[in-house]
């Protein structure tokens, strides 16, 4: 990749995005959204938590994505006895060469660079707690030692809809540290066929290329947060931010009788870095309307609580949240 | 930044201004031409007064829609959000508002030079960029439809072809005015006017007037103006009629010319006279009658032959009959006392007001006759001093009559006078007085003296003769007289305090006493600054004959000085 010429890495990088997706969908059949706002969180520098049915194919897709980055990755199957140290790592006494022993600091599976986090809703609070820190600060504290992830860090989350009984729902403060909430949806006829044609291939990666590096994804990252979002835009997504809360001047009637609580500012923030992803995975040179309308949804339904009554009710935070997309002034 | 895109800033902001400009024009105007509609509306139904033209509207709306234009022009304009409008108008993806911000100093390196060819290849017409728009559209089309509307119903209104609701009705009424104007102009124009015509003219004046007020059609105001004119006219030649009547010796008697007239006038300022004594009669009587009334329940309530609820009941009703608001409050009260002596006491207080109601009823009868006994006494002096004697058969015998009538009358008022009350006196001159008065009304002599001064006196021509030496003599000899009258000044009717008025026209009188001074006030006539002040007010010679032989017959008898 030339250096020197910024535009030219620019349209460089976005080829390599373009054939990141296209080999993703070697393995994964459909889901293209899903993959487009995968690919959304790793150029943002965000997370995402996986919403789906079992056997919609989570875990391969990130165990694809991870093979084709060429990042590490490494998987951890949330159950009701994890424990924290089971996720960030332990102390173990070792013994050196000249039979000294002491402490060692063993890591765990969080200091991969890609983490699939299956079913996380399996484990208790307290373990669910120990990826909190790892996830904004992108470190790792034990006692008095704290210890940096390596980027570009990502944790892929999954949690099964069905099942629960026996679930430990998400705190709202985990929740809100995901930059999108992906809900899969069910493969249409087309693609079951085509995945039931492809059954006997089904978890090969061997035939996947490596088409972006890490150090590409960060440069990536750098020309992305740099994406020009024009004043306007801004005043426009803290228009949509305030009118997901009941509280503010002008809300919808919807919100103000469904909601509980509204989006926070982080909310925001992974709106305009998710627009400028969308921006630049389309070529544009800027954030537009339709960039910050586009990821709305993915950034604001895991964020927005319903009270008792919406819940009740039954009303849907996709109503909700397009209430407010239509009722909020553009200009 | 590319010089290009500054230019076309300057073009957007300039369109942007125009548009602010244009619709708060229009919201002004469209403001302004409704409540000229209204306006127009309430006008033409009387409500409001209405404008010398209704094309003054026109340079009003266009003054508001200019103020209006200057006011949408100084609005300040916030640029990237215009831009932003433009960016979604046009589908350009956000690029003018992103290259307005990232561009110069904040420019994003690679981003901005893409931003900038960009910007370069779109070919921006802001008139395209920023249109009217279909809201701002129906808005001023509004506003066109009330202007055209407006400018039609001026139009309409000016060439009166509208029907003003004002004027509904009109019709009819002018047929009524039309005859009252036309038996106005009709009556001859050398004489005075009677008092039944005045007032005929003063009406016609006075729905003019009203017409005048509610029309705005420049040619039915016109049309009023003119008559207004021709009334006015009349008046004046009324006025002037007055003042030729002929004053010399050797001329015929004006008063046989004006017999019909005067005595028809002398005959209403003498039967409203009579009017007025005869209602004053009934008014004492009824006080009478409950002073009575009263002085019966009184002893009833004493005698204990009265329950509380039948006492009560009978004070009410009283209450009832009571005259005025006081003594009804009084009685009321009274009714509603909650013990016999609270009772007493209170009916001895409206016996008192009855009385001083009765003293005052008497006292303002006696001030009626003795006007009425002037009036006639100079009428009679001027017939028998002037040059041809207007003798008529029922003067003669009027005469013994009007002069024990008059004495009667005189005796009475001295007798008022001395005892400050008292019911009886007044009655016998008041009696005698409406006697002479009546009579006088049929003969047809004076009773002009106390309308509007002594002009309307109907030519009683009082010149200088054989007899104005000798009178001239008995001015001067009572020109030290005064002339009192005790009466209570806060309960003198108005038409009595108006006859004294007119009868005192620029005669200095002074009040002795006040209110407080047991309720009366005497009225001192200075007779000794009468004839300058005649002389000052320039009324023509056989009027001020009049009046000076007026003062001469109140003060002819010295018995009834004071």
């Amino acid at each position: 990749m030339s250096e020197r010429d910024p535009e030219r890495q620019i349209v460089e990088l976005q080829e390599r995005l373009r054939a990141l997706r296209a080999e993703i969908a070697k393995v994964i059949v459909g889901q293209e959204e899903t993959v487009r706002a995968i690919t959304l969180c790793l150029l943002s520098g965000g997370h995402a938590l996986l919403e789906g049915v079992p056997g919609l194919g989570k875990t391969l897709l990130v165990r694809t994505l991870g093979r084709i980055l060429g990042l590490s990755f490494k998987r951890i199957q949330f159950t009701p006895d994890l424990m924290p140290a089971d996720i960030l790592g332990t102390r173990i006494l070792s013994e050196d060469e000249s039979g000294r022993r002491r402490f060692e600091f063993a890591k765990g599976p969080i200091f991969a660079q890609l983490l699939l986090a299956d079913e996380i809703n399996r484990a208790t609070p307290k373990t669910q707690s120990a990826l909190l820190e790892a996830m904004q600060e992108r470190c790792v504290t034990l006692g008095n030692e704290t210890y940096r992830l390596e980027e570009p860090f990502m944790v892929l989350a999954t949690q099964n809809p069905l099942e629960m009984e026996g679930t430990y729902p998400l705190p709202e403060a985990q929740i809100d540290r995901f930059t999108f909430k992906i809900l899969l949806r069910y493969p249409s006829e087309a693609e079951l066929a085509v995945i039931l044609e492809r059954q006997a291939q089904l978890g090969d990666l061997s035939g996947l290329n490596s088409v972006l590096s890490g150090a590409e994804l960060l440069r990536a990252r750098h020309w992305v947060a740099q994406l020009p979002i024009a004043e306007p835009l801004r005043r426009y997504v803290v228009r949509l931010v305030y009118a997901t809360h009941p509280s503010s001047e002008e809300v919808p009637p919807l919100i103000k009788q469904y909601v509980e609580y509204g989006a926070s500012p982080r909310a925001g923030i992974s709106l305009i870095r998710t627009a400028q992803a969308n921006a630049f995975l389309d070529g544009a040179p800027n954030v537009r309307l339709s960039d910050l309308q586009r990821v709305f949804n993915l950034a604001f339904n895991h964020r927005v609580i319903r009270n008792f009554r919406g819940e009740a009710e039954g009303i849907s935070i996709e109503t909700l949240l397009a209430q407010v997309l239509k009722t909020t002034p553009e200009v | 930044m590319n010089p290009q895109f500054r230019a076309l800033k300057a073009q957007i902001m300039r369109r942007k201004r125009w548009l602010n400009a244009l619709e708060i024009a229009g919201d002004w105007l469209g403001l302004s031409l409704g409540l000229s509609l209204a306006y127009l509306l309430a006008s033409s139904l009387g409500l409001l007064p209405a404008l010398p033209s209704l094309w003054w509207l026109f340079p009003i709306n266009m003054a508001v829609g200019l103020a209006g234009w200057w006011w949408g022009w100084r609005r300040p304009i916030d640029l990237p959000t215009v831009l932003l409008q433009i960016d979604r108008a046009l589908g350009t993806g956000e690029l003018l508002c992103s290259y307005h911000e990232f561009s110069g100093e904040r420019a994003r390196v690679p981003f901005s030079g893409r931003l900038e060819r960009l910007v370069r290849d779109l070919a921006i017409d802001p008139v395209a960029a920023l249109p009217l728009g279909r809201r701002r559209r129906r808005r001023l089309s509004w506003v066109v439809a009330l202007g055209l509307g407006l400018t039609l119903l001026a139009s309409l209104s000016s060439w009166q072809l509208l029907p003003s609701p004002a004027l509904f009705g009109a019709a009819a009424k002018d047929t009524q005015h039309r005859q009252e104007r036309d038996s106005v102009s009709q009556a001859n124009p050398a004489r005075p006017l009677s008092a039944a015509e005045l007032q005929q003219l003063g009406a016609r004046s006075e729905a003019l007037a009203r017409q005048l007020r509610i029309s705005s059609a420049p040619a039915r105001r016109q049309t009023t103006v003119a008559e207004l004119s021709k009334l006015y006219r009349r008046l004046q030649a009324s006025e002037q009629a007055l003042w030729k009547l002929p004053a010399a010796a050797g001329q015929a008697d004006p008063l046989a010319q004006t017999q019909g007239s005067s005595s028809q006038q002398a005959g209403a300022g003498l039967s409203s006279e009579q009017e007025r004594a005869r209602r004053l009669a009934e008014a004492r009587r009824a006080a009478e009658a409950l002073q009575q009334a009263l002085s019966q329940l009184q002893a009833q309530a004493r005698a204990g032959q009265l329950s509380q609820e039948e006492l009560r009941r009978k004070l009410n009703q009283l209450a009832r009959q009571a005259p005025n608001q006081a003594l009804r409050r009084g009685l009321q009260r009274a009714a509603q006392a909650q013990n016999l002596q609270a009772q007493q006491r209170l009916m001895q207080q409206a016996q008192q007001q009855l009385q001083k109601l009765i003293n005052r009823d008497n006292e303002l009868q006696r001030a009626q006759h003795q006007i009425a006994q002037a009036l006639l006494q100079a009428s009679q002096k001027l017939a028998q001093s002037g040059q041809a004697p207007a003798s008529q058969p029922g003067r003669e015998g009027d005469k013994p009559s009007s002069g024990r009538s008059e004495r009667q009358g005189q005796q009475g008022a001295k007798q008022g006078q001395k005892q400050g009350t008292g019911s009886k006196a007044p009655q016998g001159a008041s009696a005698a007085a409406q006697q002479s008065a009546g009579q006088a009304g049929k003969s047809g002599q004076s009773g002009q003296a106390d309308q509007a001064g002594a002009k309307s006196s109907s030519g009683h021509q009082a010149g200088k003769g054989a007899g104005s030496k000798a009178q001239d003599q008995t001015t001067q000899q009572l020109l030290p007289t005064q002339y009192q009258l005790k009466i209570a000044h806060d309960q003198l009717p108005p038409d009595v305090k108006l006859q004294r008025m007119m009868l005192g026209k620029g005669v200095p009188f002074d009040a002795v006493g006040s209110a407080a001074d047991n309720d009366t006030l005497t009225l001192r006539y200075d007779f000794a600054k009468v004839e300058p002040l005649i002389r000052a007010r320039g009324l023509p010679p056989q009027m001020r004959e009049l009046i000076r032989q007026y003062f001469i017959a109140i003060t002819t008898e010295p018995k009834s000085k004071p």
